[in-house]
């Protein structure tokens, strides 16, 4: 199983106060919020394409999950397609976290 | 020519129809204002209105103007925000309005409105169908106030009369098939002193509508109606308020702030100012809707989930899109073949069959509906929750595609009996899908294959 680098960072870095993940099978213990910018941060920063029938909480339940979901797959250069979509005055659905 | 049933639906039809240069003749049973549910119109619908000339009627009456929907997650932490947007000409997309309407003021204003452009409106209820030899609707018997009954003969007839689904009812149409929602439950009531949003516009707009989901086919509904009131309503598993043993109050009461933690932020005293009204949540589709001499409108032929306030909004839509063929058919077009309005038929089917794919998407598959909204296919659905979901608006979209091929469910339109409804497949023998301990995981598995 490999993770790239800068998804470990995010992952890391997207678990609110948790520490950084050490073992493949612990739960991320990201939000169902957290996990729709998650499947954007693979396919817009990292270039891999999540298929619709791969969006199910359980491959994104643990480091391993995810590692096998991502083996599967080559990634392309990142479309950053979801950035070009978020021109101002342009309707989109914009989510949040209560604070 | 006669509409059957004096709500949004006959009022709209009949302002429609005066468009056309047709006079038509409301029929209504009831006398208005009188109380409904159904309070919240989506981008389309509000452009239905203003289509009408209704936006200066419904600024002077201070309808609340809705900017879009927030739903919150089960945990109230996570909200998602659903702009109303519109298209122009171009297909380009823009913020838009809408409106929220307390239902005995706006059904009101639809009729007198529809009465000042030249409608008759009559109280009497329509008691049965007349038809022609061939089975054409030629009028219908009408039993008057007073108590006397009157055969009154006419070239069409207009169905609006909602969930009463006369003709339906009466066999004229095709069967009428109960559809997937059909085990749940709404609670609603009134209620003053609810804390809205703090701005004047977008998401924080204090007159939007709040959508607190909890879990599968269990949610909760915040509807501004005016400067004072919110209509609150709670739906759930029939299963679940049978267990209680509680009055519908008590049970609305003690439910409600257990639906979302949020729940009890926007309404923290529950100072309810209308009674507890109770309703299954049950919906229905009517095949073969129109026919020689008729055609049902809205709640008249299909009733699915309310989850994202449709129904005013396809009634009007399919009010609109009638009127230039019922005048094609008073002008004497349209007179050869079994169904002059097929293709109309059809059309509207597969607007709400589009609908159905999503909302079945939704309650199936939360996460993958929520990627899909916020980050797959954004465009595409928020005309979908605007009610732009026609053949002639683009639609069946890529994202309506990928509901259909998530859910493994075809769509198929080029038969006289083109499907048996998604939610009637497995009819009747029905596994309790919300009954405790269920064994069927999904509305799919549920309904079977075809």
């Amino acid at each position: 199983m490999e993770i790239p680098q800068k998804l470990k960072e995010y992952i890391d870095n997207n678990r609110g106060s948790l520490p950084p993940i050490t073992d493949p099978d612990e739960p991320l213990q990201i939000d169902s919020l957290g996990l729709i910018r998650l499947v954007a941060f693979l396919e817009s920063d990292l270039g891999y394409r999540v298929e619709d029938e791969e969006l199910i909480a359980e491959n994104f339940a643990t480091l391993r999950r995810l590692g096998e979901l991502l083996a599967t797959k080559t990634p392309t250069a990142p479309t950053a397609e979801a950035k070009a979509s978020a021109q101002e005055g342009i309707p989109t659905f914009s989510a949040k976290r209560e604070t | 020519m006669l509409i059957i049933g004096g709500g949004p639906g006959g009022a709209a039809t009949a302002m429609f129809l005066v468009r056309e240069g047709i006079k038509p003749v409301i029929l209504e049973q009831e006398e208005f204002p009188r109380y409904h549910i159904g309070e919240s119109l989506t981008g389309e619908g509000g452009q239905s209105l203003r289509r009408l000339g209704l936006e200066d009627e419904m600024v002077k009456r201070e309808h609340p103007v809705k900017h879009g929907v927030k739903v919150f997650g089960t945990s109230g932490v996570n909200s998602w925000y659903v702009p109303v947007s519109a298209r122009d000409k171009e297909w380009n997309l823009s913020f838009s309005t809408t409106w929220q309407v307390r239902r005995s003021d706006f059904d009101t204003m639809m009729l007198k409105e529809a009465e000042t452009r030249g409608a008759t409106v009559m109280r009497g209820t329509a008691t049965k169908p007349l038809l022609a030899d061939d089975g054409a609707v030629r009028g219908v018997t009408v039993r008057w106030p007073d108590g006397k009954s009157e055969d009154i003969e006419t070239q069409i007839v207009l169905d609006c009369s909602g969930q009463a689904t006369f003709l339906a009812n009466q066999r004229v149409t095709g069967p009428k098939y109960v559809g997937s929602y059909d085990k749940q439950v709404a609670f609603f009531s009134q209620v003053t002193g609810a804390v809205r949003g703090p701005g004047i516009s977008g998401e924080d707009a204090k007159d939007n509508t709040l959508i607190f989901y909890a879990k599968k086919f269990h949610w909760a509904w915040f509807i501004p109606i005016d400067g004072d009131v919110v209509s609150v309503g709670m739906v759930t598993p029939r299963a679940d308020f049978l267990a209680k043993k509680q009055t519908p109050e008590e049970f609305f009461r003690n439910e409600l702030y257990d639906i979302n933690p949020e729940v009890r932020k926007r309404i923290p005293e529950m100072n309810l100012v209308e009674k507890v009204h109770v309703i299954p949540n049950y919906s229905y589709q009517v095949r073969g809707f129109c026919g020689k001499g008729f055609i049902c409108i809205g709640d008249a032929h299909r009733f699915i989930d309310p989850i994202f306030s449709f129904g005013l909004t396809v009634t009007m839509r399919e009010a609109e899109f009638a009127a230039p063929l019922v005048r094609e058919y008073l002008e004497g077009k349209r007179r050869n073949g079994d169904n002059p309005f097929a293709e109309h038929q059809v059309f509207c089917e597969k607007g709400i069959d589009n609908l159905e794919d999503m909302i079945d998407l939704f309650w199936e598959q939360p996460f993958a509906f929520a990627t899909f909204v916020y980050h797959r296919y954004p465009d595409q659905l928020t005309d979908a929750f605007a009610g732009r979901i026609y053949p002639t608006e683009h639609q069946p979209s890529p994202a309506v595609v990928a509901f259909r091929k998530m859910l493994k469910r075809t769509r198929e339109y080029d038969q006289d009996v083109y499907s048996v409804p998604i939610g009637s497949r497995f009819h009747p023998e029905r596994a309790a899908l919300w009954e405790p301990n269920s064994p069927v995981a999904t509305t799919e598995q549920w309904m079977g294959a075809r």
